[in-house]
């Protein structure tokens, strides 16, 4: 069952979200797996794993322009 | 800048359609309800949405994409939310049916009705049903191969090639603006959502919107902040400089994505706060004197008054999210639509021919079944563009030779200079581009292009200085193009490449991997009969040195058109690169 029916909050995989593509993880027991690719992982490393995408976006935190 | 703000009552998540609902009237924002065929099915939802037209003056309209519920399925015997993708015969059905509940509910009829897409025999179909409607969503800008890759390949929303902004559109093919009055369908359209001009053309359009959302699917966001949001009302705000003072808005948000939703990996209270916060934005703006808040109808009236059929339209896009400093420059009229990419010398990275007036509609009895996009003659994302892998793609670019060595300008990066808009199109000047050869040469070539009716895109490069006054360099003016809806290729066998100078020729093109050529070439050419399509460059200051036409074959299924010219510094080539229709 997808985690999006077993939890209020949902987690993506981080590899095939670097990618532009939204793949919601399975979970057994703490672990989190991609039905798409390879990755496994935690919620905290899963967390952590998307990091990496936040950081190509430089200016993710800087308002261009001010009213 | 004008806002629509749109909102629709998805029963499954109706607390958060009267959030959004509250925070709206809350600010005094103008709003915009299309009430899905569900949504009419619970008296109490009907109620309320009579209560908000009566208390706060909020325009109630149809959204035709949510439509399934037990008694859509009862009723109709369909299931499917995609209403342009039914038949005609269906989607009379699916019409007639919500517009019956609509009146039943709301004592009128709408002026207003809103899809993902609404395709050509949707609206005409409207039209004939209701001719009260003024207005509708008709399309996603730019919404295609990168969302059908992005959702699992499981979304069938084919929409590219289609305007940014408010159009009039045909009633051949609703993506496409009308040329004409007696070529208009008779409504004004608008898009749903306006999107990031840089990261649609670049990636999904969906991640990159005025959407708060969405921007958090894309992971545009970071501790709760999300400045992209409002760096996207800005850059919108900016385009009034370059458009007569005239820039447009929408938001149009399904209240799921302000409830758990399995793309956003943070609780809802997030998503909440940043779309309470832009409304909050917009109210600042209005506060300012510099937003206009309108229901879709009172727009579709202004629009009407100011903004004749036939007008071209520019959108400087910047990056503002990843800080590269790219720059795109689109250009719309009912002739044609153009990209040009600065990060590659400001060649053309998407060119459709709107003047081929190529018809279209999507449907289980359309010959393209899900393919509403307009078809491209160049999309160097889809299509490979600048070689990166194996070979070049669709693309423009000038190449500049000295003796054996060629330089290709869309390995430098440049920026726009000067950009000027008026009724006939517009002019854009870049930045020069500095050229280093091996044997220490240097050369600096500017760039202009002039965008005109009838499809012409006119192509100034000046030779600015090179380094040794009395070294001339060949100058080639180079198209590489196609045609096609999606990222692969389609069938080119039959188009007919051409050249015309001191010698004319013609082959057809059957992936042979030939080529033709002419001295003193004035024109070469390439007929796509498969989309009525002419695309040619003409040579515009007497005679080019030679001209070629080059066939491709099945591992770069292109053509390719050169125009040569030998300069020496201070001199330039005048080209004109132009669509046009063939019978």
């Amino acid at each position: 069952m997808p985690i999006s029916e077993q939890s209020s909050v949902s987690l993506r995989c981080p590899v095939c979200l670097a990618r532009e593509i939204d793949v919601v993880l399975y979970r057994e027991g703490d672990e989190y797996y991609c039905v798409k690719c390879g990755y496994t992982g935690d919620e905290s490393s899963t967390r952590a794993a998307y990091e990496p995408i936040r950081a190509k976006f430089k200016w993710i935190l800087r308002r261009i322009t001010q009213a | 800048m004008f806002l629509n703000i749109l909102h629709r009552p998805t029963p499954a998540h109706y607390p958060f359609f009267q959030m959004q609902q509250d925070w709206a009237h809350a600010l005094g924002l103008k709003v915009s309800v299309m009430a899905t065929y569900p949504s009419m099915q619970d008296p109490r939802i009907v109620a309320d949405l009579n209560e908000y037209a009566a208390k706060h003056g909020d325009e109630l309209g149809i959204y035709f994409t949510e439509l399934d519920c037990p008694a859509f399925r009862e009723k109709t015997g369909l299931h499917m939310d995609a209403v342009w993708l039914y038949a005609a015969d269906e989607k009379r059905r699916v019409f007639d049916l919500v517009l019956r509940e609509f009146r039943k509910c709301f004592g009128r009829d709408p002026v207003s009705v809103a899809g993902y897409h609404l395709d050509s025999v949707s609206l005409t179909l409207l039209r004939e049903l209701c001719p009260s409607i003024e207005i509708a969503v008709a399309g996603c800008f730019e919404e295609g191969v990168r969302v059908f890759h992005g959702c699992n390949n499981s979304w069938y929303l084919f929409n590219e090639g289609m305007p940014w902004n408010p159009w009039y559109p045909s009633k051949d093919n609703t993506l496409r603006p009308a040329a004409r009055d007696d070529d208009a369908l008779g409504i004004v359209a608008v898009p749903h959502l306006s999107r990031d001009m840089a990261l649609s053309y670049e990636g999904r359009n969906d991640y990159w919107a005025s959407h708060p959302g969405n921007a958090m699917r894309g992971l545009g966001y970071k501790d709760g902040q999300c400045p992209y949001t409002f760096n996207l009302v800005d850059q919108y705000l900016a385009q009034e400089e370059h458009n007569d003072g005239f820039s447009y808005y929408n938001v149009f948000v399904g209240p799921g994505w302000l409830n758990h939703n399995m793309n956003i990996d943070d609780p809802p209270e997030v998503a909440q706060r940043l779309h309470r916060e832009q409304y909050e934005y917009f109210a600042e703006l209005r506060s300012q004197g510099r937003l206009t808040d309108m229901t879709l109808s009172e727009f579709a009236t202004w629009y009407r008054r100011h903004r004749p059929i036939g007008q071209s339209e520019v959108y400087l896009a910047s990056d503002i999210l990843y800080g590269s400093r790219k720059q795109y420059l689109w250009h719309l009229d009912p002739d044609m639509r153009v990209l040009l990419d600065m990060t590659q010398g400001g060649s053309i990275g998407d060119l459709r021919p709107y003047i081929a007036r190529l018809s279209g509609f999507t449907g289980s009895d359309s010959p393209s079944l899900q393919i509403g996009s307009y078809p491209y003659l160049i999309h160097s994302q889809h299509r490979t563009g600048v070689a990166n892998h194996a070979f070049d793609g669709a693309r423009t670019t000038l190449e500049v030779a000295h003796g054996d060595e060629v330089l290709d300008l869309c390995s430098c990066r440049t920026r726009v200079a000067q950009l000027e808009h008026d009724e006939d199109g517009c002019v854009v000047r870049l930045t020069p581009t500095r050229l280093s050869f091996q044997d220490g040469l240097t050369a600096s070539i500017e760039t202009s292009c002039r965008f005109a009716r009838r499809g012409r895109i006119f192509i100034s490069r000046r030779l600015v200085e090179v380094s040794s006054p009395h070294v001339s360099l060949g100058l080639r003016e180079y198209v590489k193009a196609c045609y096609g809806y999606t990222e692969y290729p389609e069938d080119m066998r039959g188009i007919v490449l051409a050249v015309s100078g001191e010698d004319e020729q013609e082959l057809t093109y059957d992936y042979r991997s030939r080529t033709i050529c002419a001295d003193g070439a004035t024109s070469v050419a390439a007929v796509i009969p498969q989309i009525n399509t002419e695309l040619r460059l003409s040579s515009l200051d007497g005679p080019a040195d030679s001209g070629r036409a080059l066939e491709g074959h099945l591992f770069s299924p292109f053509f390719t058109l050169v125009m040569e010219k030998e300069l020496g510094a201070g001199e330039s080539m005048q080209t004109c690169l132009s669509v046009s229709k063939v019978p």
